[in-house]
């Protein structure tokens, strides 16, 4: 009896996992669909771009997209202005949205409330509304095409703050009780107990950090001339309306793309690390 | 890009409130030498300063255009060594490059040359924050001779009778036509100078090959063409280019819209294929054979050479007004030099405009890049009269720039509210043409929103 009514199951369940199997498979085609047309057209000359359609075939493979690229951009500085700035910015916004969520936590002070909703205001604010009055102050501090300019407006964040106060209120007091009895400061509290006991947020944080410092564009275009120039600047001179190459457009996209989704993928496996080894999950 | 669009827009408008209220037009620091005219210093001013006179230009030339152009300031730089230095930027496709001179008007940051987009002529004329050209060439003498260029050029950027910026890089608007499928249709390219024979063309080669007879990109840029090779003016009165400012536009009226009208009616009934508002869709469609016919603008010439493998020819625009009276707008850009450098600095600028539109560095630029020269006197090359006859395509471009009368129409509209007119109309245009309105709902909605957006400006303006 028994044997019968699993014989009876397996096939609903292999049928109900081919369809979790197919509708994860198309959902990641679609996902993959953008990535492989630009990857591969990349390595394609133009025309075949062109002719092959929405979904090129990796025939005739070349590196002169390449090539053009780094003729037209200079590639290396922009890359080490990115870099840069994605370093300061990111680490920035950390450390501070780090020290205001927990500000907003633990210590007990009149007016929490109030200031947390004030720094939930600011993500209601669109970035490009403040762009002015940052290229003024930026200006008049002579910092214009540098690369402390191009970060100092983004040195603290809202969301990052927003992030790490909703994780660290999830954190029991009693362990943060438990360190400053323990004699620990607020600092060594907030580096050494609550931080690493929300590795997977803190991570989130680095990510969103992160990616928005490094796709940047509109802020770091306008604040410098061509000291500064980070990446993303660099290569939307490859774009020139109808003069553009699709090719070589595709090929300056894989370049900027590369390090983000390095970035992604390195830092999931720290999420799943973090998931796995927090010390309260 | 459409996303800051609005942006600009809004920021472009407050800065022209601000510039109503105070007009740095004469400014330039230091000593204003003998040989100024009005707010223009004369060559004394460089031949005073001492050492190295830097300057600056602003650009938005990407790509193969991009290193063209600092190939030629490389160029200017080795031959002025000692005395100018010039220092190229690139700044974003046009619409940036304007926001952030607009942000530098205010942290008093231009550059001493822009090289801004022909849309942008009505806002940097109005903000005053450039010498006029016409006052720069009558204090030097020997330097650029306007004379020299293209009148059908040099009458864009001209407002109210004065020139106030140098056309520097010129592309006009070409019919774009793949000949093996005309051949199939039956169709004979000697017979495509009106916009009714295109249309009927095009209708053709739909019926007869099953291909997309036509295309163009969706840009305000060719509602314009339409217009001003009806030999309409775009904005009224005048173009805006006389003493009364633009606060109408006209393609809700007469040749325009029914020329239009036509357009539509091929899209709407399928003879013509969506060219995307940057026009990527109308390229790739034709250098994939999917379509007949494009209108498109001569600076593609670059993206065929690459991916076109079958027998193309670029034809004049058509035109439906009456001889002499019509023809296309150019696009391109035009330099303007900053009213606020240096007497030295300006000197200087105008030293490299000069060397930029000569007949030289134009014949040069153009082999590069495949915008029209715009000095006359390119002609007179022995090695450009070589190059059009190995590159018949390239002549064609620069005969119809000749060729086109210096009228109203074929000078297009100059005001400072273009850009967000251009914006407005291309949606009322694009909802014309699949059919979400009807095309005189959707022209009359452009105009009504035009005259809005001019009212606006005025407004701004403090008039």
């Amino acid at each position: 009896m028994t044997a019968t009514v699993t014989s009876r199951r397996r096939p609903r369940l292999r049928a109900a996992t081919v369809v979790r199997f197919l509708v994860v498979l198309v959902a990641a085609a679609v996902v993959f669909f953008p990535v492989w047309t630009s990857f591969v057209s990349a390595f394609l000359p133009s025309g075949v771009v062109v002719r092959d359609g929405v979904l090129p075939w990796p025939g005739s493979l070349t590196l002169r997209n390449f090539v053009a690229v780094t003729a037209s951009v200079h590639l290396v500085p922009q890359y080490l202005v990115s870099v840069a700035v994605v370093t300061l910015q990111t680490t920035a916004q950390v450390v501070t949205g780090a020290l205001a969520a927990y500000a907003l936590v633990f210590p007990r002070w009149r007016g929490r409330a109030l200031a947390f909703g004030l720094v939930l205001l600011t993500l209601a604010v669109p970035g490009e509304s403040i762009v002015i009055p940052n290229y003024e102050l930026v200006s008049a501090i002579g910092l214009r095409d540098t690369v402390l300019g191009v970060a100092l407006p983004y040195l603290a964040a809202g969301y990052p703050v927003f992030l790490l106060r909703q994780a660290f209120a999830a954190v029991p007091t009693e362990i943060w009780e438990a360190s400053r009895l323990d004699g620990a400061g607020d600092l060594r509290s907030l580096f050494a107990i609550v931080m690493p006991a929300c590795r997977p947020e803190v991570t989130t944080a680095v990510i969103w950090s992160a990616l928005s410092a490094w796709n940047g564009f509109f802020w770091p275009l306008l604040i410098t001339d061509s000291g500064a120039r980070t990446v993303q600047v660099g290569i939307s001179q490859l774009a020139a309306s109808e003069a553009s190459d699709p090719s070589v457009l595709f090929a300056g996209t894989v370049l900027v793309v590369v390090p983000t989704i390095l970035l992604v993928v390195l830092a999931q496996r720290l999420l799943v690390n973090g998931l796995a080894r927090g010390v309260l999950h | 890009m459409k996303t800051r669009i609005p942006l600009l827009v809004t920021a472009a408008a407050l800065l022209v409130s601000l510039a109503a209220c105070s007009s740095p037009g004469t400014a330039g620091t230091g000593d204003r030498p003998a040989d100024t005219t009005g707010s223009a210093p004369g060559p004394s001013a460089l031949a005073k300063a001492d050492g190295v006179t830097d300057i600056t230009i602003w650009h938005g030339l990407g790509a193969a255009n991009g290193i063209a152009f600092q190939s030629a300031i490389d160029r200017f730089n080795e031959e002025h060594e000692g005395k100018i230095a010039v220092k190229a930027t690139y700044q974003g496709v046009y619409a940036d490059l304007l926001a952030k001179y607009n942000a530098g008007i205010r942290s008093k940051s231009t550059p001493t040359v822009l090289l801004g987009g022909d849309v942008a002529t009505g806002f940097l004329t109005d903000v005053g924050q450039s010498i006029p050209a016409a006052d720069m060439a009558k204090a030097n003498p020997n330097g650029l001779q306007l004379g020299d260029l293209a009148e059908q050029a040099t009458n864009y950027y001209k407002v109210d009778g004065v020139q106030q910026a140098v056309p520097m890089n010129v592309s006009t608007p070409m019919l774009w036509v793949n000949r093996t499928i005309l051949a199939k249709a039956g169709v004979d390219t000697d017979d495509l100078t009106t916009l009714d024979d295109v249309v009927a063309a095009a209708k053709t080669i739909k019926a007869k090959t099953g291909v997309a007879g036509y295309s163009m990109q969706a840009d305000d840029w060719y509602i314009e063409q339409l217009t001003a090779t009806a030999g309409q003016d775009f904005c009224l009165p005048g173009n805006g280019r006389g003493s009364e400012p633009a606060s109408s536009i006209s393609i809700n009226s007469g040749q325009a819209k029914e020329n239009i009208t036509k357009v539509a009616d091929l899209y709407r009934s399928g003879v013509a294929v969506d060219g995307a508002p940057d026009g990527s869709a109308a390229i790739s469609a034709f250098q994939a054979g999917k379509v007949g016919m494009i209108v498109m603008s001569s600076g593609i010439l670059g993206a065929l050479k690459t991916g076109a493998p079958f027998d193309y020819q670029a034809l004049p625009f058509p035109t439906s007004g009456p001889e002499g009276k019509s023809g296309p707008v150019i696009g391109g850009s035009g330099l303007w030099l900053s009213a606020t450098a240096t007497p030295a600095q300006q000197v200087a600028g105008w030293e490299l405009e000069t060397y930029l539109t000569s007949p030289e560095v134009q014949e040069e630029f153009s082999h590069a890049t495949g915008y029209v020269p715009i000095n006359t006197k390119t002609a007179d090359s022995a090695s450009q009269q070589q190059y059009l006859r190995e590159n018949p395509i390239t002549e064609r471009f620069a005969d119809q720039l000749a060729g086109t009368p210096v009228v109203s129409a074929a000078a297009g509209c100059v005001s400072g509210a273009m850009t967000a007119i251009k914006a407005e109309n291309i949606s009322q245009i694009v909802a014309a043409f699949n059919g979400q309105k009807s095309v005189d709902e959707a022209l009359d909605a452009a105009a009504a929103k035009a005259k809005d957006s001019f009212a606006e400006y005025q407004q701004q303006l403090g008039n």
